[in-house]
């Protein structure tokens, strides 16, 4: 980020969330040390496959999973270290949504209760209701669905309902972790648009994590990509499809299928081979070293760090600078 | 003779509401080698479909009409001892689930002896023979040693690739697969895709791939049979439905599809919701939610032929309908 | 399996130091002096008490149980007050023939038991299964001694197949041992193997529809290959659990089906013993009683992980 940009939103420094798991000495490192800023009315997308430790760093952020290690500061405050009252007070101004909308509702609340649910736990009393019947218009849901119940709505519904009631206390960064992954391709459409809105007309910045890297690539300004637990790479979305700099991010790319005609079909490199390892016992040196096409000695012995190449794009990759990697097209 | 042709197929539910038909009028030719994608949403019936065909729908509470005919012979018309027999040898099918489709409590390898000792008269010994070269063909590395692992004990690629593996090992004319990857990480998702292409290739299986996501069938299919609220609204080659689609829902689809010339822009989303099976519309069961309704669009609509296609809209021919590049249909 | 069988080993401590002093407590808190008892009927109160005094009945209940727990764990038992035999040779008479009762009852059990529930499980929300449901629930309401007066009647008194009580022992006429303990099992084993029926058939309807059974179905194998080659291993974790459950149920109902059929097993024993205050016959027992239900946990845990791979 340049000088003279505004303080960025969120800060996330050296990010550590580990897990036990029964029977194992060591700690499953689920996040091993992540960094990113999001600035405000910016979407920021993060993206990975299973094992990849976004959805982690989601919780984290939320304060819902044990931070090991590192920061996260949101607006010039340390959000990790509150506790108690201070911690309830600034909570609000994170908000989540999740994958599954049916999961996320209770079934024996209406649409209406469930919006004024945290304006209720917020301490407002006044105008409760108002706000809650303008956040069921602003999310695009009219109001006579106040009174129904979840069972009598649809996947689509349901996720706008979610997100009305995490627009309630007037957040300023939404968590969407694969909020869109559980609904059918004509109705992500609409939440797709949704959220764009959410950030041009409401200002809102958006943490988005998927596994689908088309979504990502048309809601983000900026997409970070990890893999095993660290950031592969960070850039802006439109370079990151055109102009990968780390070989995952390749993969990825070439991995995704392109729903357009044969004729018109971006050629790609041929897909990688094997599974990922297990995020419980990582590779020496580079983590991504035993899938890599490029791969060097130098990367089975040293990890890289995540640096700067090129005049945006941060990149954890010793042969950054060398290696032409195909993207999509623009 | 097509490896696979379904005529007129219609599947009748028995509901707590009396008896609902889910799937109608479905006319599907799947010819020797050739892979076609059926493609829907929630709701539009593939599922149901396949499983009529392959007769795993509960006996007491479905009722199937038409003619599913595997080579000629028609599958509705078997007793249930004979079908028991061509399941799996003739034709097989491979769910979405690898975790919970393969039974947790024996070995893969077992699993795959028992499937060819089911077909046909083999010694244990030749069987086990016969499955680890079977999983070598998949893909599986040290396939001797694989063989002996319990489905817990894998990844869910591995887990798809002995799926394949066992649904292939008696080289049936014709293999079903209902959303094979739909559960998988993107870049394992092109290796199965890859896989069953190259395996349909080699023994000449016919395939139906059934999914939601129009860049698989784009690039592993060579037709597409396009279905809604049980029916088939459009037939014809991947490439033409995606340049030129000709029935409105079919272009919805695409259009919804982010993509990267349209980034950050609004996203074309289907209006409205598939109408519920007690209460399916007498005319077109798309009209509801379609831009293009007219007054014609109340009556019935039959399949028509339109060239080496087959649309069920009746404004067809007058309609140019947006597809996977920016600007007009030719 | 090792750091199972050590943790289990661990846990059957405390367990029996629970259920003996339960015991210890219970049966000294019942109403009636084992010092008269001891003493005899013609007794004076000097002798009753010079007795009490002897036997260490006048003592605080905690010294008397950590003193008998000190000659238990080396082995002695005591001595029955009754007929001053040692209480491990008393235990060591009665044990095996209940256990073979308990045998024949569990085979019974699980005979008709796993053959009932697949049946029903096949024919789910049929007639069939409705009948065999409601045959279950009224197996499970019998009280075992009614069956077995029932089934004495029936089979010994009116038509004269099997005997009707008694128990002569394996070493001495195997053949008659073997038809002497049919009825009793099966008066045993009937409300076990109602709950088993049970039990299988709701675990046996879930596997049935489950998702793997489908890929069995798309894979071409019979039903007959699906419901006894997978789907019972499959729900085998629910089905040893109740068959373990079974046991301790049966070590209970033994005393009452011992006494129809007039078979000298441990049942017998304890409760002579109780109704005499002979104290260190029922601590006996109970600790014996303890060690079996322990064991039979353990059993079953081992036989989970041999069932089910995922559990290790």
């Amino acid at each position: 980020m340049s000088a003279n940009a505004p303080e960025p939103l969120l800060v996330v420094s050296e990010l550590e969330v580990r897990f036990r798991l029964p029977g194992q000495r060591e700690p499953l490192r689920a996040v091993d040390g992540v960094s990113f800023e999001i600035g405000a009315s910016e979407v920021f997308g993060l993206i990975g496959e299973s094992g990849s430790g976004k959805s982690s760093v989601a919780r984290a952020v939320l304060r819902l999973a044990p931070i090991a290690h590192g920061s996260v500061t949101l607006g010039g405050t340390r959000f990790d270290q509150l506790r108690g009252r201070e911690l309830r007070r600034h909570r609000r101004r994170v908000q989540m949504v999740f994958q599954d909308p049916h999961e996320s509702l209770d079934p024996r609340m209406t649409v209406r209760e469930a919006v004024r649910e945290p304006l209720r736990l917020g301490g407002g009393r006044d105008g409760v209701d108002d706000r809650a019947l303008e956040c069921i218009e602003r999310v695009g849901l009219d109001s006579n669905l106040l009174d129904r119940r979840p069972n009598e709505l649809s996947g689509g519904q349901k996720q706008r309902v979610n997100i009305a009631r995490a627009l309630a206390l007037e957040p300023e960064l939404l968590v969407c972790d694969e909020a869109v992954s559980a609904l059918d391709v004509s109705v992500r459409a609409g939440i797709i648009n949704l959220l764009l809105s959410l950030q041009q007309d409401l200002g809102i910045s958006i943490l988005f994590i998927s596994h689908d890297l088309g979504v990502v690539a048309h809601l983000a300004d900026r997409i970070g990509v990890m893999y095993l637990g660290k950031l592969a790479e960070v850039a802006p979305a439109e370079s990151l499809t055109t102009r990968p700099r780390h070989p995952y991010t390749e993969a990825l790319l070439a991995a995704e299928p392109e729903a357009r005609p044969s004729a018109y079909r971006t050629p790609r490199p041929p897909v990688i081979h094997g599974d990922a390892p297990s995020a419980a016992h990582p590779p020496a040196g580079c983590r991504f070293s035993t899938r890599c096409p490029y791969v060097a000695e130098r990367c089975r012995v040293e990890e890289p760090a995540l640096r700067p190449v090129g005049p945006d794009a941060l990149v954890a990759c010793h042969f950054a600078e060398e290696l032409q990697l195909a993207g999509r097209r623009g | 003779m097509s490896a696979l042709e379904l005529r007129n197929l219609g599947v009748h539910l028995r509901t707590t509401r009396g008896e609902v038909q889910a799937v109608r009028d479905v006319d599907l030719t799947v010819a020797e080698g050739e892979v076609v994608g059926l493609v829907g949403e929630s709701g539009s019936g593939k599922s149901v479909t396949a499983l009529a065909v392959m007769g795993l729908l509960p006996p007491g509470l479905s009722r199937t009409t038409g003619a599913a005919l595997l080579q000629g012979e028609d599958l509705l018309s078997l007793r249930p001892e004979e079908l028991t027999s061509v399941r799996g040898r003739d034709i097989s099918m491979i769910f979405q689930e690898p975790m919970t489709a393969l039974d947790p409590v024996f070995r893969v390898g077992d699993q795959i002896v028992e499937t060819i000792r089911a077909h046909q008269k083999v010694s244990r010994r030749a069987a086990r023979g016969r499955c680890v070269e079977v999983l070598g063909d998949v893909g599986i590395p040290d396939p001797s040693s694989r063989a002996r692992a319990y489905p817990h004990q894998l990844s869910g690629g591995m887990r798809q690739r002995v799926m394949i593996a066992m649904a292939l090992v008696a080289e049936p004319a014709v293999l079903i697969a209902d959303e094979p990857t739909t559960a998988l990480d993107v870049t394992v998702q092109a290796q199965i895709l890859g896989l069953l292409h190259d395996l349909s290739r080699e023994h000449g299986t016919a395939v139906v791939l059934i999914t939601h996501d129009l860049g698989v069938v784009a690039e592993t299919c060579s037709r597409i049979c396009t279905m809604y609220a049980g029916e088939v609204v459009e037939s014809c080659r991947v490439d033409d439905a995606l340049l030129d689609p000709q029935h409105p829902y079919t272009s919805g689809l695409i259009q919804a599809i982010p993509r990267s010339e349209k980034r950050r822009q609004p996203l074309f989303s289907i209006p409205g919701r598939v109408p519920p099976l007690t209460a399916m519309p007498e005319g077109c069961r798309f009209a509801p939610r379609c831009a293009h309704a007219a007054s014609q669009c109340l009556e019935p609509q039959p399949l028509l032929a339109i060239g080496d296609r087959d649309v069920r809209c009746c404004r067809a021919v007058e309609l140019s309908l947006p597809g996977a590049l920016p600007g007009p249909a030719s | 399996m090792g750091r199972l069988l050590l943790s289990r080993a661990v846990t059957l401590v405390p367990t029996l130091l629970l259920a003996t002093f339960g015991i210890f407590l219970l049966v000294r808190l019942a109403p009636g002096d084992p010092a008269v008892a001891l003493a005899g009927e013609n007794a004076t109160q000097d002798q009753i008490d010079l007795v009490r005094h002897q036997q260490g009945f006048d003592r605080p209940l905690v010294v008397q149980y950590v003193e008998w727990l000190g000659k238990a764990v080396r082995g002695d038992l005591g001595t029955s007050y009754n007929n001053g035999t040692s209480v491990s040779d008393a235990i060591a008479h009665t044990l095996p023939t209940t256990l073979q009762l308990v045998a024949g009852a569990l085979l019974v059990a699980v005979v008709a038991g796993v053959l009932a529930g697949v049946a029903a499980a096949r024919r789910a929300n049929s007639a069939a299964d409705a009948v065999i449901t409601s045959a279950s629930s009224a197996g499970a309401a019998m009280p075992s001694f009614w069956l077995g007066l029932v089934l004495v009647s029936v089979f010994a008194l009116q038509l004269e197949w099997l005997p009707a009580t008694g128990y002569v022992g394996f070493s001495t006429d195997a053949g008659l041992t073997l038809r002497q303990l049919v009825l009793p099992s099966i008066a045993l084993g009937v409300a076990g193997a109602a709950e088993i029926a049970r039990q299988l058939r709701a675990v046996m309807i879930d596997t049935l529809a489950s998702d793997h059974v489908r890929t069995l179905r798309a894979k071409g194998l019979g039903e007959r290959d699906i419901v006894w080659g997978h789907a019972l291993k499959g729900s085998a974790v629910p089905l040893l659990t109740v068959v373990g459950l079974q046991v301790s149920r049966f070590l209970g109902a033994t005393v009452v089906v011992e006494a129809v059929f007039g078979i000298s097993g441990i049942g017998t024993l304890v409760v002579t013993a109780a109704q005499n205050r002979d104290y260190p016959i029922v601590e006996g027992v109970v600790v014996v009683l303890a060690v079996i239900v322990v064991l039979t946990n353990l059993l079953t845990d081992m036989a989970y992980r041999l069932v089910d791979p995922r559990i290790r």
